[in-house]
């Protein structure tokens, strides 16, 4: 009976997951965002090198930015860098716009190169900045918390609209994407993998995204912020890190997760506010020994586990078969 | 009994599109790429706002051809010019043009480098010269008869035509042809269809805008690719700065190299003189970077009279009736060159053998990348990395 069930419920994905596919295929910008104020994502940061913006970030206090470790090469000197704040757009002149030098660049001594773990940066501003509508912290959930798959939240930034298209507007885009968990997410990577081998889904990262890509995170958006909301505050659960290309079928963008970092960003951010957060976990519950790819088909983990899976059919079909004589 | 003796050379080069290595010491090969380039900067001098496509590997070839053919003053001055004699390179080159022609180096890039004298029917060659040629540049004689200038001519571009797979057609127009004087003509054909190591995705390929000179704006289709360059910037000794990026073909012994001002202002004729095989080995140096490349989808063609330039850079003699002196080609008649064309083209577009996708880790970063966009004339070599030659240069003004 058990496995009757499984096996039904296994059919009534797979058609799931084929409309789902047929109703996405409109991309526009992030990719598949839309235009945004400051005011809404008060942390939201921009990073510019020789004054081309180069990545987003988020203001954990009044002088701590948090961003992607790849954003400072090691070639590239602090000098060159500046932070730009307050304004939805920075191609023309904005009043409430504010801008800051970097003095500092803690990179986390687990990074090493993208893709693997730990790309993670905190940024030390010149001065102090002053909080306003436009310009304030984010909240950390604390290692203990606990945000789970299918859960909504939205992705900022400036970064291009498509692979190889920048944003053109200039205007502050948003996206909403559903949280794809670490397991899923590898998975997916491994769905088709690159000539070099697939891309590994490290402990410390998450995914957010759709099977189809319909709404991504782009080149240009690294290190800002996949904000999630629990009741009225709004938690930077993801750190926008890379992605196979922008938008591409299952590839959903991948997030180093800041619970992970919470507390090595304490021990040098005085003033971040880090929550405790557990949101109870009320969304469909993602398959633990494979995925389901962007055609509805299934994709297990292994190669033993695909033996399991057709042996597992063939008795789902028999049982079915006797429960209807 | 002695006349004078039209003798035509004709240089017919062709390309599609546009990889790397290092080198110590100077080649032969380079010293004549060198010659070559020196051709293009007569060249460009009267021209500074057109399309100029030439093969300076080619050229050298066909001079090399001719040097086994000289003597006396006639020979020093290709010799001085060309900075080496064949009597002494001969053997390097013959290995040289083997390498560059080679297919088995696992390298799908193909190179192929025809040469051909097509002779007056009955008349007699010196045997030295016939079979240097063959051995060193693997030339083909083929008897023709120069009578009928319609026939001739068209078995000559038949013949370059089929060398270049098409690409070049009706290379030199009956015309040119002497039916009574011609005696021979030399042909030097280079065909080169490479594929990009790392391709440019079709779909995106855009139209952009391509700033061309005196503030015209021409929309072309423009290639687009993040990917892992070799690129810098880089200066003239006066200090007027170029960004430079290297794009590989497949099997990595050939690249397509671009040179593009950094300042609007500065116009290509300032840079062009500063290049040299030297200049483009610095180039090689450079690191390799993550950069996304927007480069128009050209294709451009020229036929070029190459008298002039040589007779500004001291082959003189050659091309004078009562100076030249082919003396080994044969002692029977006065030989002189009447004609030295070459005729090149070169097609950019997207074909390459795989996608660079996100195959490396550097690619799938989300911060963005620094732009290398070729929207404004420039020039470009096809660099032969193991020798150094440069098989084929241009400028584009208009894409």
């Amino acid at each position: 009976m058990d496995f009757f069930l499984y096996c039904f419920t296994s059919i009534l994905l797979l058609i799931s997951q084929g409309i789902w596919g047929v109703y996405s295929q409109v991309n526009s910008r992030i990719v598949g965002g839309e235009d945004t104020q400051i005011s809404l994502w008060a942390w939201q940061i921009s990073v510019t090198y020789k004054n081309a913006p180069v990545c987003g970030g988020s203001l954990l206090g009044r002088q701590w930015v948090l961003t992607a470790a790849h954003c400072f090469p090691l070639d590239h000197l602090y000098s060159d860098y500046l932070i730009k704040m307050g304004a939805s757009q920075f191609k023309y002149p904005d009043a409430n716009m504010v801008m800051k030098q970097v003095v500092n660049v803690i990179i986390n001594t687990s990074y090493m190169d993208i893709g693997s773990s730990g790309d993670v940066a905190l940024v030390k501003l010149d001065s102090p900045v002053a909080y306003n509508d436009n310009i304030k912290p984010v909240v950390l959930p604390s290692s203990s918390s606990q945000f789970p798959a299918g859960m909504m939240c939205s992705v900022t930034g400036w970064g291009y609209i498509q692979q190889g298209e920048p944003l053109t507007s200039g205007t502050l885009q948003v996206a909403e994407v559903p949280i794809i968990g670490q397991r899923t997410c590898n998975c997916l990577y491994h769905v088709n993998p690159n000539d070099n081998g697939p891309h590994e889904i490290h402990q410390d990262m998450i995914c957010a995204g759709y099977l189809d890509g319909r709404k991504d995170a782009c080149q240009g958006d690294s290190g800002g912020p996949l904000s999630c909301q629990v009741q009225d505050t709004w938690y930077q659960v993801g750190m926008i890190s890379w992605g196979d290309k922008c938008g591409a079928q299952n590839r959903p963008g991948v997030y180093t997760l800041t619970s992970v970092y919470a507390s090595w960003i304490q021990e040098n951010v005085p003033d971040v506010q880090i929550d405790n957060v557990i949101v109870p976990a009320t969304f469909t519950p993602e398959p633990e020994d494979g995925c389901w790819t962007v055609d509805g088909t299934f994709h297990p983990n292994s190669g033993s586990d695909l033996v399991a899976m057709a042996s597992l059919t063939l008795i789902c079909l028999l049982a079915h078969l006797m429960g209807i004589f | 009994m002695t006349r004078l003796l039209p003798l035509l050379l004709f240089a017919a080069v062709m390309t599609l599109t546009v990889a790397y290595s290092q080198l110590s010491s100077v080649t032969p090969e380079e010293l004549g790429s060198d010659l070559g380039i020196q051709v293009f900067n007569q060249l460009v001098k009267s021209k500074p706002e057109e399309n100029v496509v030439i093969s300076p590997h080619g050229i050298a070839s066909l001079l090399g051809m001719l040097q086994f053919g000289a003597d006396g003053k006639t020979k020093k001055q290709l010799a001085t010019v060309m900075r080496y004699r064949m009597h002494d390179v001969g053997k390097i080159l013959k290995k040289n043009n083997k390498v560059i022609m080679s297919k088995k180096n696992k390298n799908k890039d193909i190179v192929t480098t025809a040469n051909a004298v097509f002779v007056k029917s009955g008349f007699k060659m010196e045997v030295p010269f016939v079979s240097r040629n063959k051995d060193v540049f693997h030339s083909e004689v083929r008897s023709l008869d120069f009578e009928d200038k319609t026939v001739a001519s068209s078995t000559i571009n038949q013949w370059v035509k089929n060398v270049t797979k098409g690409m070049i057609e009706n290379l030199i127009s009956p015309d040119i042809i002497d039916s009574t004087l011609t005696r021979l003509v030399l042909v030097n054909a280079m065909y080169f269809k490479g594929q990009w190591k790392s391709r440019f995705q079709p779909e995106n390929t855009k139209k952009r805008n391509f700033n061309g000179p005196n503030g015209k704006v021409y929309q072309v289709p423009m290639l687009a690719q993040l990917s892992v360059f070799r690129s810098g910037s880089t200066s003239t000794p006066s200090g007027l700065w170029y960004n430079v990026i290297e794009l590989p073909y497949q099997g990595e012994s050939l690249s397509m190299l671009i040179a593009i001002p950094i300042e609007e202002s500065t116009p290509l004729s300032a840079i062009i003189p500063h290049i040299s095989t030297k200049t483009i080995q610095t180039w090689m140096t450079m690191n390799q970077k993550r950069v996304q490349v927007i480069l128009p989808k050209f294709s451009a063609e020229a036929e070029t009279d190459l008298k002039e330039p040589l007779k500004n850079l001291g082959i003189t003699d050659m091309f004078d009736q009562s100076k030249a002196n082919f003396a080994k080609i044969t002692r029977a008649e006065h030989l002189h060159v009447s004609h030295m064309l070459q005729k090149t083209k070169i097609e950019v577009n997207e074909d390459g053998t795989k996608a660079s996708s996100a195959t490396t880790a550097i690619l799938i970063a989300r911060s963005s990348p620094p732009w290398f966009i070729v929207d404004r004339p420039f020039i470009f070599f096809i660099r032969h990395h193991p020798t150094g030659a440069v098989l084929f240069m241009g400028q584009v003004n208009k894409p």
